[in-house]
């Protein structure tokens, strides 16, 4: 027997049928007016937190928001955006690398920053040993989920907005902690100076290591240029350290080459969903598990000492607990004033101390001034 | 003078960390990648600077 639960009008009621569907919702967002089994399977499609890349829409950037020239041994790893950084060796290429605004209609829909990376010094023979990458490091505590390395392996896909001068193939790649693992991944860009976006599914690797600690649990790279030594044939998982198609294009080939990407999602499934726009803090927070910048404004002080006793003693509590005990160190023009401490860390908590003597930090100009690193 | 020198803990008992030139405070932990690679450094056959 259904049960009517009657409004004044025919389109006000709420139908419990036999079945056990409710009928008659005619507003809400649902397509069929009906939520049942159907409902709930397009709903459970689509799970929060279901983007194992960090800083996917690169709007967070800690350390910088302003062009950094970089080259093989100047300026590599984690310069600008938070999660994300420029590895290279070989080539003499070089380029500046920069967090930047997306505000035109053209541009992917939802998104209003991106990363560029803009050749300045092109490099137009590639010689063997010559590669460079954007990539992140998934952290293995969160890669564990897609059960690598067992039978029971699970398929992902990943998805990207990606905007480049110049067209032709280019590579994705999957490598594990050790680098004794790897997947590479074709994808083209069909039209210069165009977002096309892109989809690429990859089935789990049933074989080898892969680390689900704090440790590197997936290295992920997109390839910009790389030589014989360190590409292989696309499609398919094998042991090695490769990163790069054979067919990649050199994108250094010409100083008036840029590369944009934006809305990086990597999930469990055979399909790209929409890309999960989280809130800023969230992702800020996501960020701070390996980095944690902290800002002064110019010409003042903080971080002043206390004395218990003798020793001065300061401490500072993260805003996240950290992925590993962190490095620390002065940024830009910050210095202390009256001494320099030793820094002493945990994963939670940063505590300076000297013997004797009082000590604050300071900083003349308004920006990045001290900086914890958990990095992978 | 070396890239990377020792620091004491608090008691002065034993080594807390390095530090990178003058700058970087990196702490004996395996799981650092700064550690990571002072580890690296060290099997190329570098020496550390001692602490004072």
């Amino acid at each position: 027997m259904g049960i009517t639960i009657n409004g004044s009008s025919a389109a006000g009621n709420i139908d419990l049928g036999t079945n056990g569907t409710i009928t008659d919702l005619a507003v809400g967002g649902l397509p069929d007016g009906v939520v049942d089994a159907g409902t709930l399977t397009a709903a459970m499609a689509k799970p929060s937190f279901r983007n194992l890349i960090i800083n996917g829409e690169f709007n967070v950037a800690q350390r910088s928001t302003a062009a950094v020239t970089t080259s093989s041994g100047s300026n590599e790893g984690y310069q600008t955006v938070d999660r994300w950084q420029m590895d290279m060796d070989g080539t003499t290429a070089a380029f500046t690398q920069q967090q930047v605004d997306l505000t035109a209609a053209t541009d992917p829909d939802g998104f209003y920053k991106a990363f560029k990376i803009d050749c300045t010094t092109a490099d137009t023979s590639v010689a063997a040993g010559d590669w460079a990458s954007l990539v992140q490091n998934v952290e293995g505590l969160d890669w564990a989920q897609l059960n690598y390395g067992r039978s029971d392996a699970k398929t992902i896909t990943v998805s990207f907005w990606v905007k480049s001068t110049k067209t032709g193939t280019y590579s994705f790649s999957i490598r594990n902690s050790a680098a004794d693992r790897y997947y590479v991944a074709e994808y083209t860009v069909s039209s210069s100076d165009t977002w096309e976006k892109k989809t690429i599914t990859i089935a789990g690797d049933t074989s080898g290591t892969w680390l689900i600690t704090n440790g590197i649990g997936a290295r992920l790279g997109w390839s910009l240029i790389i030589g014989s030594t360190d590409s292989a044939s696309a499609g398919s998982w094998a042991a090695g350290n490769k990163f790069g198609s054979t067919n990649q294009v050199n994108f250094f080939d010409n100083t008036s080459n840029n590369f944009l990407i934006t809305g990086v999602q990597l999930e469990v499934g055979s399909a790209a969903t929409e890309f999960e726009h989280k809130p800023y803090g969230q992702v800020l927070a996501e960020c701070q598990r390996y980095y944690e910048a902290i800002h002064m404004n110019a010409g003042t002080a903080m971080w002043y000492s206390w004395a218990h006793g003798t020793p001065q003693k300061m401490e500072y509590h993260y805003k996240v607990t950290k992925r590993a005990v962190p490095s620390s160190q002065l940024e830009g023009n910050a210095s202390w004033t009256g001494t320099t401490p030793l820094s002493f860390h945990t994963t939670n908590v940063a505590g300076f101390h000297h013997a004797n003597t009082g000590y604050y930090l300071s900083d003349a100009s308004g920006d990045l001034c001290y900086s914890f690193s958990a990095e992978l | 003078m070396a890239d990377y020198k020792f620091y004491k803990n608090i008691l002065g008992t034993a080594n807390a960390g390095v530090v990178y030139k003058s700058k970087k405070y990196i702490p004996l932990d395996p799981d650092n990648t700064d550690y990571q690679e002072y580890l690296e450094w060290v099997d190329a056959g570098n020496t550390t600077e001692a602490a004072d």
